[in-house]
């Protein structure tokens, strides 16, 4: 039967693991571990319960397990830390690396130069069933930079942001205190080439890439993100905003307060039947602008309709009695302060 | 004064009592202690005051031997190279001159403390605070941010300082400009040196657009850097200095490995940060005794946080059973050594049959450096990676274990060096400890070119402090005449 380590953590008495978790209470602490004598009769449960702790040293704990038994391992290196002469178990643990590498007594592990003590006791924490959990983490979101100011945070649709002298556009971002070299902003996800220079952080996006990002409005999230440590930190997002064209009036002219209308409705309907109708019965026509005036009001031929204007959209009832007739009604948005018609096109009413 | 060949009335004859070639940092200084001395001096450079102008395609070469880009880096123009600067300052190590057994060569005939006065006033010029090179000044220890290496163990802390940058030709320009003594000459290319047995008599120079005179004075100092001193020395009839052909020869740069990962303690700054109100760059380098003991070559070591490796994660360092640290986080760093080059005479530069616009010939250079000239500096390599075990600091993967196969160019500062070495004796070298070219009693050398050895340290301010010595030296001869 395989001890697991949660069976050495108890067997072992030591709440080592759960020290970070805030659980530590009536356990010895982990320092207390590490100054175990070597010459406590507990020592090898002390081993077992460090081995135990360990993190990421699931693939070195595999490679240097070699079929040993727990046993094996912790009398090997009951031996080893016996050679140090220290007075700790921590103390003999780290010596006893330190004179590996200074003797010779080491081992290749992926190209990595390691102390056959460490090989000992990642193996150990393998066979007790360390290591496993920590290795699979991913991005961490935290906030780990002090930013002082970045930019730019908006632009114009079709308008590359802080362009560049190549077409390509670019970030900045003006960091406080010790900045590592492994940063890297990320755009949308997309880590971009970055480069760190004192206490400034430079990104730039390929010109075809900037283009493609300014051709579609939105907002496009910017993170810094830590490749040394897999941390990110989310900055802020850019805002592309879309381009406001002005829409044309009948008289061919271009209106100085209407936009280009997006879209309207209903274009169709049935003689005697309302047309998108709303809880009080009362049908309604309604138009996708980005601009109108405050004093907009919607007419229906020769009907001035009750209009309501909202983020975008302007729409106007039109009463359920009398019904209209079949025939074909020119809709208009009005600007009296402006002394602007913006005609947006009929509503054909057709036969039952 | 500064003026330009192209726009200016070329007067048939230039005289002074110097002639320096080539406005970089080392004509530019050179130029201005002597002005500052009441030394008369012309001082010519072949591109414009602010741009090449017409001669840049002059600096094409080819390459041979290890892949080089002969162009890259150079700049024609006032200032010189100094117009791209990255602006890290440092003087060599002591160790630098001393003789080596892996060299063929003899290294410097002068020792640090020679150069110790100019280093100082080269720290000057190129604008950084004169307050030495010792690490432990910084107060950098304890602080988490630098690995705390007590005396006399195998690797040791350093730092480069960081110039403004210093851009020669501008932050110097007024004063060219203004200096009574110094007349100053852009657009002017220098094509042939008139000599008698001993001396340079006169040069000949001609502009881009025809115009030619000659320059006579009483010395003359070239200082147009590691590939175009030898060039111009090479294209005469009578070869300067070449009594054991070792003009071109011995050419050097830094060459840059990244030989692994380092598994250690987070937040460690050996990379350009703001300290204590100075721009430093904090680097780990080889103790004098190791390089003696063994025979290593001088190199510097820079750490680049990087991405995690899964074989061993960051995690792994932050066990304090295995690293010995209670708390705090870890992290993987890439390894950058950059590394002493060997003078070796094969690595030349020669000139080929093609000349330029200014019917100079066109030179060649066949960079020496076999893969197997890797292995002192992997070796060192190697030391560090058990120094990092022995002293409980990190953990190292090789990421590269051999030597770059010889149609690969490894990463270079563009530092030309050793082509014009200064030496004790003719036989060893171009120019005398006084950088005087040995068989002629007026020709100098202001440059990079006459380094025999060359440490690891970027040679901008040896450059400025050999410059800066050599002026002195010239103002001396002067002042003992009269």
């Amino acid at each position: 039967m395989t001890t697991t380590r949660r069976d050495f953590i108890r067997l072992s008495g030591l709440c080592l693991f759960f020290s970070a978790s805030g659980l530590s209470t009536g356990c010895k602490d982990r320092t207390d571990v590490f100054q175990t004598s070597l010459a406590d009769p507990q020592l090898n449960s002390r081993l077992i319960a460090i081995a135990a702790s360990l993190r990421g040293v699931h693939a070195l704990g595999q490679h240097c397990l070699d079929g040993r038994s727990t046993a094996d391992l912790t009398r090997a290196l009951n031996e080893r830390l016996h050679e140090t002469g220290a007075a700790s178990v921590g103390q003999a643990l780290v010596k006893s690396a330190r004179t590996d590498f200074s003797i010779g007594r080491v081992i290749d592990f992926q190209d990595w130069l390691l102390s056959e003590t460490e090989c000992l006791l990642a193996a150990l924490g393998v066979a007790v069933g360390a290591g496993g959990e920590e290795e699979a983490s991913g991005l961490v979101y935290r906030s780990f930079a002090r930013v002082s100011y970045w930019g730019p945070d908006r632009t114009n649709q079709g308008e590359i942001f802080n362009i560049q002298s190549d077409g390509s556009g670019a970030f900045w971002v003006r960091l406080d205190g010790d900045i590592s070299d492994s940063l890297v902003l990320r755009l949308d996800g997309e880590p971009l080439l970055t480069t760190v220079s004192g206490s400034l952080v430079t990104a730039v996006v390929a010109p075809a890439e900037a283009q493609r990002i300014v051709s579609v409005p939105g907002q496009y999230r910017l993170e810094l993100l830590d490749v040394a440590r897999n941390w990110v930190q989310p900055l802020g997002a850019l805002r592309v905003d879309p381009v406001t064209v002005m829409a044309t009036l009948a008289d061919g002219t271009t209106s100085r307060v209407f936009c280009q209308p997006a879209d309207w409705g209903p274009r169709q309907a049935v003689e005697g039947q309302p047309f998108n109708q709303q809880p009080g019965g009362d049908s309604a026509i309604w138009v996708r602008i980005d601009c109108v005036p405050t004093d907009t009001v919607m007419q229906l031929g020769a009907h001035y309709l009750p209009t309501t204007l909202s983020d975008g959209v302007v729409t106007a009832l039109v009463a359920a009695e009398p019904g209209l007739v079949r025939g074909s009604y020119p809709i208009t948005l009005i600007s009296e302060s402006a002394s602007e018609r913006l005609l947006l096109g009929t509503l054909d009413i057709q036969g039952p | 004064m500064l003026r330009s060949a192209l726009t200016e009335s070329l007067p048939v004859a230039l005289e002074a009592q110097v002639c320096v070639v080539g406005g970089g940092p080392a004509g530019i200084v050179t130029a201005l202690e002597l002005a500052r001395l009441g030394v008369a001096v012309v001082l010519i450079e072949a591109g414009g005051k602010d741009g090449p102008g017409a001669g840049e395609t002059s600096y094409a070469g080819s390459s041979a031997g290890r892949p080089y880009p002969v162009q890259g880096s150079r700049l024609r123009w006032l200032g010189g190279t100094s117009n791209h600067w990255g602006g890290w300052v440092r003087p060599l190590d002591p160790t630098d001159f001393l003789d080596k057994p892996a060299l063929e060569l003899p290294a410097w005939p002068i020792r640090h403390a020679d150069l110790q006065p100019w280093y100082e006033l080269a720290d000057s010029w190129c604008e950084v605070a004169t307050q030495g090179y010792e690490f432990g000044q910084l107060g950098l220890e304890g602080t988490g941010r630098v690995f705390d290496l007590a005396a006399g163990k195998d690797f040791q802390n350093g730092f480069f300082r960081v110039s403004p940058p210093t851009r020669f030709g501008q932050r110097y320009r007024s004063e060219i400009a203004e200096s009574s003594a110094l007349d100053c000459w852009t657009d002017l290319t220098v094509v042939e040196m008139i000599q008698s047995a001993d001396r340079v008599r006169q040069l000949r120079a001609v502009s881009t657009d025809g115009a030619e005179t000659r320059i006579r004075a009483d010395h003359f100092v070239l200082a147009m850097g590691g590939l175009e001193v030898p060039r111009l020395l090479l294209a005469q009839s009578e070869v300067p200095g070449n009594q054991s052909g070792l003009v071109g020869a011995c050419f050097m740069d830094h060459f840059g490995i990244r030989p692994g990962r380092l598994l250690a303690a987070g937040g460690l700054m050996y990379r350009m940060f703001d300290w204590d109100g100075q721009t430093i760059i904090p680097m780990l380098r080889p103790a004098a005794q190791l390089l003696a003991g063994e025979a290593l070559p001088n190199a510097c070591i820079m750490l680049a946080a990087t991405r995690p490796e899964p074989s061993l994660p960051p995690v792994y360092w932050s066990n304090q059973a295995i690293s010995g640290l209670e708390e705090g986080e870890a992290m993987t760093y890439d390894v950058v050594f950059i590394n002493e080059p060997v003078p070796d005479p094969r690595s030349r530069i020669t000139l080929v049959d093609e000349r330029d616009s200014f019917g100079l010939p066109r030179l060649q250079l066949h960079w020496q450096l076999p893969a197997d000239s890797f292995q002192p500096a992997l070796k060192l390599v190697d030391r560090f990676r058990h120094f990092v075990g022995q002293e409980a600091i990190g953990r190292f993967q090789w990421l590269q274990r051999a030597g770059l196969p010889e149609d690969q160019t490894p990463g270079i500062g563009y530092h030309h060096m050793g082509t014009t070495r200064m030496s004790a004796t003719p036989d060893a070298g171009v120019t005398d400890p006084n950088c005087r070219i040995w068989d002629r009693e007026n020709l100098y050398v202001a440059s990079s070119s006459l380094f025999p050895t060359a440490g690891y340290a970027n040679p901008t301010l040896t450059i400025c402090a050999l410059a800066s010595r050599l002026a002195r030296h010239l103002a001396d001869k002067f002042e003992q005449q009269s």
